[in-house]
């Protein structure tokens, strides 16, 4: 049985939003918890609901910041990409993400067709990282500095 | 301006997967139109920050910065407008970068980088951002902006405290030892750098360059003693920097002996530009209460005798200055070369004191102070015809004939006055150990 809505994950990130902005207020004094008036049962309540986000915001990373780790995992310079770039690649990776665990779950039906075109991206994506071509990927870039400076003395 | 069509930035982003080849893409890139589109995606949001690898710490390049000073001679206007838009980042490299952007940007446009610069300097990790901004203060100096010049070198050459001042106790008195103020960077380019930048500071700002290595050597001496009552007082100058001028006695060398050198080479580059800058230098120096001071005042009035003659004769005839240990270097080599241009009168007042000799009282207390024993009247009269013989033996050959008689024979019994010029002179001995001979 698949679940239905947002995953728990989500939610508790959406609750951790509200959680985030209790914390900010002035009755908050830090680690000696609510400064306003309150009984015993709620004060220990709250001093778990901080122990538990601080464990979750250290212990489990968003999706987004797991698949960035990933990503920069597989490239073997072990150096960044600038944020646009690295937003596009985990954009990528994550609609391939998505798409394969919904086949899986039976939530979406493929045809053929489509099933095949998304094994080449995921394949193609994988392989530039695991199995760069270097001289055609530079090429590629090449090609790409000459249309712009192209177009730069063009326009000029 | 002609620029890449956005949908070329698109296929460029999309086409860097991995970081050789986003490297690769800025390394290749020839043109500052680039800048601008590149800049509205993003590609200038995040610098690469260093990275912490174990107790050491990485600095890796960022191709962005890297570009943008490769296209600041052709476009510097839009280079300095993204590097002033870029977040604040501790990697040293990217300041290097933006550095070199500076110094290849016209020298209006560069100075307004220089906010930043000078936030850079906080960092504890440098490379080479001392010698680039050394460097920026050269161009900024020759192009026109003396006063943000001054300012960013008030900033580089400042003196830094460490550590405690330490003291000692003698005889159950407690007395402080000074504390050596360090640079910001390595000593030997801070001796370098500072070198290289006081002509070009001396030649875009005149006396201000001289006022500003005055402070900040003032700096560096406040910062050598705890005690805030020796302020504008004492600075031992006469024991760490024995001679204003260059010397084989100078050392160790240090952040306040290269400040000495600066202020005294920036007073002397002022005064050949302008020789009628030298009363004003000596006014400006001996304004300020220190010795050392005065010391260099005493020097550039040595070097340029003849602006201000009047006041090289009132100096020599101070009796103040005659008497003081701490300018005794400078002050003797003064009279050295000009007491014989002294008039008639002067002459036979700094005679007069060398007749009435030194005091003789004091040194007896303080000999028995020290030794315990009270010195004999045969040491006492020995010791005031060493002195007297050490006040004449600069001015030897200028003596008149019944001065120089007494002279040489102080000198047959004495032997030769040995470096009158110091209060104290330290030498060494290499050689074979004695057992070995």
């Amino acid at each position: 049985m698949s679940p239905e809505g947002p995953p728990l994950g989500d939610k508790v990130r959406d609750l951790g939003t509200t959680w985030t902005k209790l914390v900010g207020h002035d009755n908050w004094k830090g680690k000696d918890g609510w400064a306003g008036t309150i009984d015993e049962s709620l004060e220990r309540f709250l001093k778990k609901a901080k122990e538990f986000f601080d464990w979750f915001t250290a212990d489990r990373p968003t999706r987004l910041t797991r698949m960035k780790g990933i990503l920069r995992g597989l490239d073997p310079s072990g150096r960044p990409l600038p944020a646009p770039i690295e937003e596009l690649h985990v954009e990528e990776w994550a609609q391939c993400h998505e798409y394969f665990i919904r086949v899986s779950h039976h939530a979406t039906i493929p045809t053929d067709e489509d099933f095949e075109s998304w094994r080449e991206v995921l394949e193609r994506f994988l392989l530039d990282r695991l199995y760069p071509r270097t001289f055609e990927d530079l090429d590629a870039i090449d090609r790409i500095v000459k249309e712009g400076e192209g177009d730069a003395s063009a326009q000029a | 301006m002609p620029r890449p069509r956005p949908e070329v930035i698109d296929k460029a982003i999309r086409a860097m997967k991995r970081a050789a080849e986003y490297e690769y893409f800025f390394d290749r890139l020839t043109s500052p139109e680039w800048i601008e589109p590149l800049f509205e995606a993003g590609m200038f949001a995040e610098p690469t920050p260093p990275i912490p690898e174990g107790q050491f710490m990485r600095f890796p390049f960022w191709p962005q910065s890297r570009y943008l000073a490769r296209m600041s001679p052709l476009m510097p206007e839009t280079v300095l407008r993204v590097i002033l838009a870029i977040p604040e980042t501790d990697n040293v490299r990217v300041h290097e970068d933006f550095l070199d952007a500076a110094l290849a940007m016209p020298p209006a446009l560069a100075s307004k980088i220089v906010p930043k610069a000078i936030r850079w300097l906080e960092s504890r990790y440098q490379l080479l951002l001392p010698q680039k901004l050394g460097d920026l203060i050269g161009q900024l100096a020759r192009g026109g902006e003396a006063g943000i010049a001054l300012s960013l070198a008030r900033v580089l050459f400042q003196p830094v405290a460490e550590g405690e001042v330490e003291t000692i106790t003698v005889e159950g008195e407690t007395h402080e030892l000074s504390r050596e103020p360090k640079a910001r960077f390595d000593l030997h380019y801070y001796e370098e750098l500072l070198k290289k930048r006081v002509p070009d500071l001396v030649a875009a700002a005149g006396e201000d360059a001289v006022r500003l290595f005055a402070d900040l050597l003032e700096e560096a001496l406040r910062l050598s003693y705890r005690r805030s009552g020796n302020e504008g007082l004492e600075d031992y100058s006469h024991i760490w920097r024995p001679a204003v001028e260059d010397h084989e006695q100078n050392r160790p060398f240090t952040v306040r002996h290269f400040l000495v050198s600066a202020v005294r080479d920036s007073a002397q580059y002022t005064a050949m530009r302008d020789a009628n800058s030298v009363g004003r230098l000596v006014e400006t120096l001996e304004a300020r209460q220190r010795p050392i001071f005065r010391r260099i005042a005493l020097y550039l009035l040595r070097v340029f005798p003849g602006s201000v003659p009047t006041v090289v004769s009132a100096r020599l005839t101070s009796r103040s200055e005659f008497d003081d240990v701490t300018v005794r270097h400078e002050y003797t080599l003064l009279l050295g070369e000009r007491f014989a241009g002294l008039s008639q009168r002067d002459k036979e007042v700094i005679l007069s004191w060398v007749a009435a000799g030194p005091d003789v009282e004091a040194f007896r207390t303080g000999a028995e102070r020290w030794s315990g024993v009270r010195p004999t009247d045969t040491e006492i009269e020995q010791f005031a015809m060493r002195w007297r013989q050490e006040r004449l033996a600069p001015i030897q050959q200028s003596l008149p004939d019944d001065w120089r008689a007494r002279y040489e024979g102080w000198t047959r019994e004495l032997g030769e006055a040995e470096h009158p010029e110091f209060p104290a002179y330290s030498t060494s001995w290499v050689g074979p150990n004695e057992s070995e001979v």
